[in-house]
C-alpha cells in the first residue's frame, strides 16, 4: 500500500513537471541562438488588423479627363503580336479605361479631338458608390484578403479599403483600381466577339511553355487565367475556331485572322485556332515562359492573374477610381491597450485561480496547475495553426479557459475515472449545440467569426487532456480525500 | 406572465431603436464614423504620447494620434473634424516642440489650386502666379509664396474618412448566425422532444426567436444610450449569442436528467 502510494505521489509529480514545463515553453518559447541573437524557433501569433498593423487605401473618384479619338485606342494596332511573345503586365491605377461611351470603333483619323470626362457625370450616384464598394468587397474575398474593412462615402464615392500588413494585400490597388472589363475582339475590325457576360468560369492558372524550357534550361511555363464560357459564349467561340484560323492561299502565302483578348481596355493576347480543335475553355496566357528558377518572380505572376480572376469573376466597376493615398498605420489598440487586454485576461484567471485555491485547497491548487496546461496547450496550438486573433478571438480564449475551469470542477467532485469519464461526457452533451456554432463560424467569411471559431474548435481538442490530466491528478486526491486508501 | 412582460419590453426597445437609427444612425467612435485623418510627417524623435497630448490640448473632438509608415517616421492623427484655427495651434505647438515648419498653407494648397482650376503653376508666368497669389489672398486669406504654390511635396494631409456602418461590420455574420440557429433548432427538437413533448417545435423556435430578439435588444441599447459602437460590437453580439446557447442547453440538460430519475 505504501508503494502504491508513492508510486502515486511519483507519478503526480511527474506528470506535474511535464505541465509546468509545457507553460514555460508556450509562455516562454524555445529559444535558438541565431548567430549573435536568441530567436524564438516558436511560430508568433498572428493577430489580426485591428490588433496589429493596418494598411489602408483611400480611392476617390477619378474626376480627371481622357481624350476621344481613334487615336486612343491605337494600342491593338500597335501591339499586335504573336502567340509566342510576352505581353505586358497588368497596369494598375494610372490605366485609363476607356468608357463604354467614347467611341471606341472610329475609323476617322482626321475626327476632332475632345476632352470628356473618365467618369460621365451622369454615373457617379449614390447607387454606383454602393454598388462598387460591394464589387471591390467581393474582389478583395475572392482573391483571398477576408480581413478586409471597405468603406465608402455616400456623398462623393471617396472609398476606404483597410487591410492586415501583409505581402498579399500590395494587390488591393490592382483589386480597387481595375474596371475588369473583357473582350475578345476581331484584330482588325475590332468588333466584340465574346464579352464578360459570356464568361461562366475564370480560373488562374499555369501550363507548361510551349517552348517549354527557359534559356537557363529550368521548365518555363505560361502563367495565366483559364475562362469557361456560358452555352451563348460556347457557341460563338465554335463559330470562332472555324472563322479565325490559319489559311493558305494559291501562292502559298499563310494568312492569319486572329481575335484579341482586351482586359481593362489592354491587350492580353492575340491569337488563332485550329479548326480541328475542340474548344470547351480557353487559356489565355497572360505572362509566358517564366521561368521556375526565381519562384518569388513565379509567385508574383501568378498572383497577379490570380487578381484578373477575381476582377473577371466580378461584375465590372461603374466607376473608374484613382488611388489616392496608401498608409501603414498603427492598429489604436496594438501596443499598450493590446497589453492592457492581455493583463487583464491574464488577471482574471489569476483571481479566480486564487478562489479555487481558498475554496478547495489543495484539490483547487492541482486544479490550477491543470488550468494553466489547458492554457498553455491552447496557446501553443493557436500559434501553431496560424489562428488569426481578433478581438472576439482574444475573449474567446478567456471564455474557453472559463469553461475549461466549469469542466474541472465537474470532474473533481468524482471518486473514479469511470465517473469522471460520464462527468465529461455530460459537460460534452451541455455544449454540443455551441460546438455546432462555432464549426459553422469556422467556416464563414467573417474574420471575428472565424477567429471565434478556430479559438474554440482548439480549445475542445485540449478538453481531452483536461480530462487525461483530471483523472491522473484529480482521482487519486478524491479517493484519499474520502478515506478510502 | 414575467417572462411577457420582459419580451414586451424588449419589443417596444427595438422598435425605438429602430426609429432612432432611421432618425439619427448610431453613435459611432471617432474611428468608426465618417471622420477626417490628418497625416503629419514628423521624421524621427518625436514621442506619440507627446503628439497625442498636444492634439488633446488643440483640438475640441476626441482625437486618436497613431504612428504611420513602416519606420514610424509620420503620425495620423483622427478626429470627426478639424478647424482652421484648431490646425493653426497644433501645428504651432508642434513646431516649437520639435522644431519644423508645418502650416496649414501647405495642407490646403493642392484643394485651393483644384479650385481654382490651376493645372501647374511652375508653366505659369511671374505675372500670372502673382495674380494667382493675390486671388488667393483675398478668397481664402491665405498669403503664398511661389515657391510654396510650387512644391510637390507636402509634410501634411487631410484625408476624409468613410464611416464603417454596423451592417458592414456584421452583414457577414448574418447567414453563418442563421445556418447555426437552424441546426441548433433541430438539435434541440430531437434531444429534447421528450421534455418539450407537444411542444417540441414550438419550443425550439421560441429559442430562436429570443437570441435574436436579444441581439436586436443590445443593438437598440446602443443606439438608444448612444453608447459609441467601435471594435468591441462583434465580440460582444457573438458572447452573447455563444453565452444564451450555452445557458439553454445546460437548462434542458438538468430537466432531462430530472425526467430520466423520476422515470
Amino acid at each position: 500500500m505504501k508503494k502504491k502510494t508513492l508510486l502515486d505521489v511519483l507519478k503526480k509529480i511527474i506528470v506535474i513537471l511535464v505541465i509546468i514545463l509545457v507553460s514555460l515553453i508556450s509562455f516562454l518559447g524555445i529559444h535558438k541562438k541565431n548567430l549573435n541573437n536568441w530567436n524564438n524557433i516558436l511560430p508568433e501569433y498572428d493577430l489580426s488588423k485591428e490588433l496589429s498593423n493596418i494598411r489602408i487605401f483611400a480611392f476617390s473618384v477619378d474626376d480627371s479627363t481622357e481624350t476621344a479619338d481613334s487615336t486612343a485606342d491605337d494600342a491593338s494596332e500597335d501591339t499586335a503580336v504573336d502567340a509566342t511573345s510576352e505581353v505586358s503586365t497588368t497596369d494598375t491605377t494610372e490605366e485609363v479605361v476607356e468608357e463604354n461611351t467614347t467611341d471606341s470603333e472610329s475609323e476617322d483619323t482626321t475626327s476632332a479631338t475632345t476632352e470628356v470626362p473618365v467618369n460621365d457625370p451622369s454615373i457617379l450616384t449614390k447607387e454606383n458608390y454602393i454598388k462598387s464598394k460591394k464589387i471591390i468587397e467581393e474582389r478583395l474575398k475572392k482573391f483571398g484578403i477576408t480581413d478586409a474593412t471597405v468603406s465608402v462615402n455616400d456623398s462623393n464615392g471617396d472609398i476606404s479599403i483597410s487591410v492586415p500588413y501583409e505581402d498579399i494585400t500590395d494587390y488591393t490597388v490592382s483589386l480597387a483600381g481595375n474596371q475588369g472589363t473583357f473582350e475578345v475582339i476581331d484584330t482588325d475590325t475590332e468588333e466584340v466577339l465574346i464579352s464578360k457576360n459570356m464568361l461562366k468560369s475564370v480560373s488562374a492558372n499555369y501550363q507548361l511553355s510551349s517552348t517549354s524550357q527557359s534559356t537557363s534550361g529550368q521548365a518555363a511555363y505560361d502563367i495565366g487565367i483559364v475562362i469557361e464560357l456560358t452555352k451563348d459564349g460556347q457557341s460563338k467561340l465554335n463559330e470562332m475556331t472555324k472563322k479565325y484560323i490559319e489559311t493558305m492561299d494559291e501562292n502559298g502565302e499563310t494568312t492569319q485572322k486572329t481575335v484579341t483578348v482586351k482586359i481593362d481596355g489592354e491587350t492580353k493576347y492575340v491569337t488563332y485556332f485550329s479548326p480541328d480543335g475542340t474548344y470547351t475553355q480557353l487559356f489565355i496566357p497572360i505572362y509566358q515562359s517564366v521561368s521556375v528558377e526565381n519562384m518569388s518572380d513565379f509567385n508574383d505572376k501568378l498572383n497577379e492573374c490570380t487578381v484578373i480572376q477575381a476582377e473577371l469573376s466580378t461584375e465590372s466597376l461603374p466607376i473608374v477610381y484613382q488611388l489616392a493615398a496608401g498608409t501603414f498605420i498603427e492598429s489604436n489598440i496594438a501596443g499598450n491597450t493590446l497589453n492592457v487586454l492581455v493583463f487583464t485576461e491574464i488577471a482574471v484567471l489569476v483571481i479566480i485561480a486564487i478562489v479555487m485555491i481558498v475554496k478547495y485547497k489543495k484539490s483547487g491548487l492541482l486544479l490550477d496547475i491543470i488550468e494553466l496546461g489547458f492554457v498553455a496547450i491552447h496557446l501553443l496550438l493557436i500559434r501553431a495553426a496560424g489562428v488569426s486573433i481578433t478581438f472576439a478571438g482574444l475573449v474567446m480564449i478567456l471564455l474557453m479557459a472559463l469553461l475549461n475551469y466549469m469542466l474541472l470542477i465537474m470532474l473533481m467532485n468524482k471518486e473514479k475515472a469511470i465517473e469522471q469519464l460520464e462527468a465529461f461526457g455530460s459537460f460534452i452533451l451541455n455544449i454540443i449545440p455551441f460546438i455546432i456554432t462555432i464549426i459553422v463560424f469556422v467556416v464563414s467569411k467573417d474574420i471575428n467569426l472565424q477567429s471565434v471559431g478556430m479559438v474554440g474548435i482548439w480549445a475542445i481538442f485540449v478538453l481531452a487532456y483536461t480530462l487525461l490530466a483530471s483523472i491522473l491528478l484529480l482521482r487519486n486526491e478524491n479517493t484519499k480525500k474520502n478515506g478510502v486508501e | 406572465m414575467k417572462r411577457k412582460a420582459l419580451y414586451i419590453i424588449m419589443i417596444i426597445a427595438v422598435v425605438l431603436g429602430i426609429i432612432l437609427v432611421k432618425i439619427k444612425d448610431f453613435n459611432y467612435s471617432t474611428l468608426y464614423g465618417e471622420h477626417k485623418r490628418l497625416e503629419i510627417v514628423m521624421g524621427t524623435g518625436f514621442d506619440i504620447k507627446d503628439v497625442q497630448t498636444i492634439a488633446n490640448q488643440t483640438i475640441n473632438k476626441k482625437s486618436i494620434a497613431r504612428t504611420t509608415t513602416l519606420f514610424e517616421t509620420s503620425v495620423a492623427i483622427d478626429a470627426k473634424d478639424f478647424t482652421d484655427t484648431e490646425l493653426n495651434t497644433l501645428f504651432s505647438k508642434l513646431n516649437e516642440k520639435y522644431s519644423k515648419e508645418f502650416s496649414i498653407k501647405d495642407l490646403k494648397r493642392d484643394n485651393i489650386l483644384k479650385e481654382m482650376n490651376v493645372e501647374s503653376v511652375s508653366d505659369m508666368t511671374d505675372e500670372e502666379v502673382i495674380n494667382l497669389i493675390s486671388q488667393i489672398k483675398e478668397k481664402y486669406n491665405l498669403e503664398y509664396t511661389k515657391d510654396e504654390l510650387t512644391a510637390t511635396s507636402s509634410l501634411v494631409r487631410m484625408v476624409s474618412v468613410p464611416k464603417i456602418s454596423i451592417y458592414d461590420m456584421l452583414k457577414d455574420c448574418i447567414i453563418p448566425a442563421l445556418i447555426s440557429l437552424g441546426i441548433v433548432v433541430v438539435y434541440f427538437a430531437i434531444r429534447y422532444h421528450k421534455l418539450y413533448k407537444k411542444a417540441w417545435i414550438l419550443v425550439p423556435l421560441k429559442l430562436a426567436f429570443e437570441l435574436i430578439l436579444n441581439q436586436g435588444f443590445i443593438l437598440s441599447v446602443i443606439a438608444l444610450a448612444r453608447i459609441p459602437v467601435s471594435i468591441y460590437l462583434p465580440a460582444l453580439l457573438i458572447f452573447i449569442w455563444l453565452l444564451e446557447i450555452v445557458s439553454e442547453t445546460v437548462k434542458n440538460e438538468k430537466q432531462l436528467i430530472k425526467i430520466k430519475e423520476e422515470k
